[in-house]
């Protein structure tokens, strides 16, 4: 199982947050249901990186982020981080035969 | 397990630009907020944006060199590896850094801004890297 950046999981917590808001305020209602989608595609982005489907895991976690923007950048860093940690970790491995 | 032999950091002008550009965009927030007596929530996010990234951004190392690869970090969520063997030329311009790298048989390039690293950091990077195409060709 792939290790994922404690930023994403701030940014996840900070999405988390905006949904929370969105559904406590009448007047954003009807944006409960996209931005309810849109977290529920992070989360799933985020598993997908963790059981190794990066790529599928990666896109969907950008696609659901961008509907937190500007605040979702920080989710959208953290999974960028995340990916080019386990890049290196790969490129490690095939080079010197070790992660660290 | 594999060693850095050198790393090679931001200078001062690349370690605050996320710093004065959250800045100005809570300033500028402040000051419209004052005027027009409502305060506009954007440019306050961005500013706080920008102060996350520049927290990050505080110790990063935009080169970091191993026995047999190289790293390429211009921000935190992005990270290059390149091995040696891989590395075709370097160019150090008056204003911009530029290096060629193969990758999957294709010509890649890497351009950089000189003012994100200080002098002594560019002298640094421009002996590793001819260090580097040196040693590999055994000139």
């Amino acid at each position: 199982m792939n290790k994922v950046n404690r930023i994403t999981y701030l940014g996840l917590f900070v999405n988390a947050l905006i949904l929370v808001y969105i559904g406590c305020l009448e007047k954003y209602q009807f944006l409960f249901i996209p931005a309810m989608i849109a977290f529920l595609l992070c989360v799933v982005g985020i598993v997908l990186v963790m059981i190794d489907k990066i790529k599928v895991g990666s896109i969907l976690f950008f696609i659901g982020s961008i509907f937190f923007v500007p605040l979702g950048m920080i989710a959208a860093m953290g999974i960028g981080k995340t990916i080019s940690d386990l890049k290196e970790e790969k490129f490690n491995k095939e080079v010197y035969g070790t992660s660290n | 397990m594999e060693q850095v032999i050198k790393e090679i950091g931001l200078s001062w002008k690349g370690r605050n630009r996320s710093f004065v550009l959250a800045g100005i965009m809570i300033v500028g927030a402040l000051f419209l907020g004052a005027t027009f007596k409502k305060l506009p929530l954007m440019p306050l996010i961005f500013g706080f944006i920008f102060l996350v990234i520049g927290f990050l951004n505080t110790n990063l190392k935009v080169f970091k060199f191993y026995q047999k690869h190289f790293v390429f970090q211009p921000s935190i969520a992005h990270k290059k590896m390149i091995l040696n063997d891989n590395l075709v030329s370097f160019e150090i311009e008056k204003r911009k850094i530029i290096i060629i790298y193969k990758e999957l048989e294709k010509e890649k390039t890497i351009k950089l801004l000189k003012e994100t690293l200080t002098d002594s950091s560019v002298d640094v990077l421009r002996t590793t890297l001819n260090d580097i195409i040196v040693n590999r060709v055994g000139v």
